[in-house]
């Protein structure tokens, strides 16, 4: 391959869309030609670059319930070929309205796929420069009084680090309506995010791991406080976070 | 409900944020991406049985991309002369036009541009293929679907975009360089 083809192909070798052939001999080209590996190496910055700096935007919030309701309301029209365009809202008005009324109690499976993604959201967010904590300590008593005064909670604060899990520090978010006291850990290469807020809404899948987008999630409720660990780590170290967490005297 | 409807809830409903981040980028504020989603997933409900298996995300996205194409379309329609409503369908045509050039005007005179910024000011033909590309990570293959263009059309909208980018986001100051 000479420096013509590697700038044609680049691309497609940064994307991993060429074949195993062309891979291994653009790859060997690289290791052999200083100035086409600099002009890919500035590829995979730039390629970096945009996938970490550009917003993901979140579906707003209400939306989901709104097109799954009326997506099982209108479910069927399509198969007797009487399907006219749909004007939004008016004719489900009033059911939206009790719908909402039984939504404040408990929350619809909609809502729990919502509130996770809003989680990961947060979750990257923090990873990009300069989000993940507004104050840097691994002392819990510095990070525990500064939420006072912030928050109308007292989240409780331990470093886990003897066991792998040591505190980072800690920030404000905004989840589910909700002001929330985000405290981060790290484990290994990975970071920890712990979001907690005050609520009595029963989500569902208390003491549930999930995993979307490669994300994995562990909600715990206490009390009055909800608790949803996020991290890119293992479903197990999370769920041996979780517990480390909860019984921090048990070493 | 019937299996049907099942089966368009459990496939469709799960890419509803992909769809809505694509009609955003697309149409570039929240308002018009809520209502472009809604009336994508009105679209989705109604063809769903020509729907023959694959990837779910990307003919769900196909359908997304038209439908905020059209939303352009009308609201350039909107701003400017009224024309026949048959000519939005074919409007498509200049609004995802990539022969224009690829400079960043707009923004030129700023000093720091935002990632979002710079893609944000990208013509629609590329700001697309960025966005399946790199934030929904979508295969070329994909892509060639969603936009209805050949694969190779796909690639070199990627490099020219990617090179537009890489131009802008190196004029920004330090800490940036690429």
């Amino acid at each position: 391959m000479d420096c013509k083809i590697i700038d044609q192909l680049q691309h497609a070798f940064v994307d991993g869309e060429l074949d195993v052939v062309n891979a291994n001999a653009f790859a060997q080209h690289l290791a052999s030609c200083p100035a086409c590996a600099t002009k890919l190496e500035a590829l995979s910055s730039l390629k970096q670059q945009i996938k970490t700096q550009t917003t993901r935007h979140a579906v707003p919030l209400g939306l989901y319930d709104k097109i799954s309701r009326a997506a099982n309301n209108t479910a069927g029209m399509h198969s007797s070929k009487t399907w006219l365009p749909l004007k939004w809202g008016g004719a489900g008005a009033g059911v939206a309205l009790a719908a909402c009324l039984l939504f404040l109690m408990v929350m619809q499976p909609g809502q729990q796929y919502m509130l996770q993604q809003e989680l990961i959201t947060s979750h990257i967010r923090s990873m990009q420069d300069g989000h993940l904590t507004d104050v840097i300590s691994t002392d819990q008593h510095t990070v525990k009084p500064w939420f006072n005064g912030r928050l109308d909670i007292s989240p409780p604060v331990v470093n886990l680090a003897s066991t792998g899990f040591p505190l980072i520090g800690g920030r404000l978010d905004y989840i589910d309506h909700h002001n929330a006291a985000v405290l981060v850990y790290r484990h290994n290469a990975h970071i920890i995010n712990l979001f907690i807020w005050p609520s009595a809404s029963s989500y569902i899948g208390a003491g549930s791991t999930a995993a979307q987008q490669g994300y994995s999630m562990r909600h715990w409720a206490d009390k009055d406080l909800q608790f949803w660990a996020v991290s890119d780590v293992n479903p197990a170290a999370l769920t041996d976070f979780e517990s480390q967490y909860r019984n921090p005297t048990i070493k | 409900m019937s299996a049907n409807d099942d089966q368009f809830n459990s496939l469709m409903l799960p890419h509803m944020a992909a769809a809505y981040n694509l009609a955003r980028w697309l149409t570039g504020n929240p308002d018009d991406a809520s209502d472009v989603v809604q009336e994508s997933y009105l679209r989705a409900i109604k063809f769903f049985s020509s729907y023959r298996g694959g990837a779910a995300r990307a003919w769900l996205l196909t359908i997304v991309r038209n439908t905020s194409l059209n939303w352009l379309v009308q609201k350039r329609n909107q701003r400017t002369v009224p024309l026949n409503a048959d000519d939005a369908e074919e409007g498509h045509q200049d609004i995802i036009d990539d022969k224009v050039d690829l400079e960043f005007d707009l923004i030129q005179k700023e000093a720091a541009a935002t990632m979002d910024q710079l893609i944000q000011a990208l013509p629609v033909a590329y700001r697309e293929v960025v966005i399946l590309r790199e934030i929904e990570e979508l295969s070329y293959k994909e892509i060639a679907e969603v936009i209805g263009m050949p694969i190779g059309t796909v690639m070199s909208r990627l490099a020219r975009a990617r090179k537009a980018l890489q131009g802008q986001w190196q004029k920004n100051p330090e800490g940036r360089g690429v």
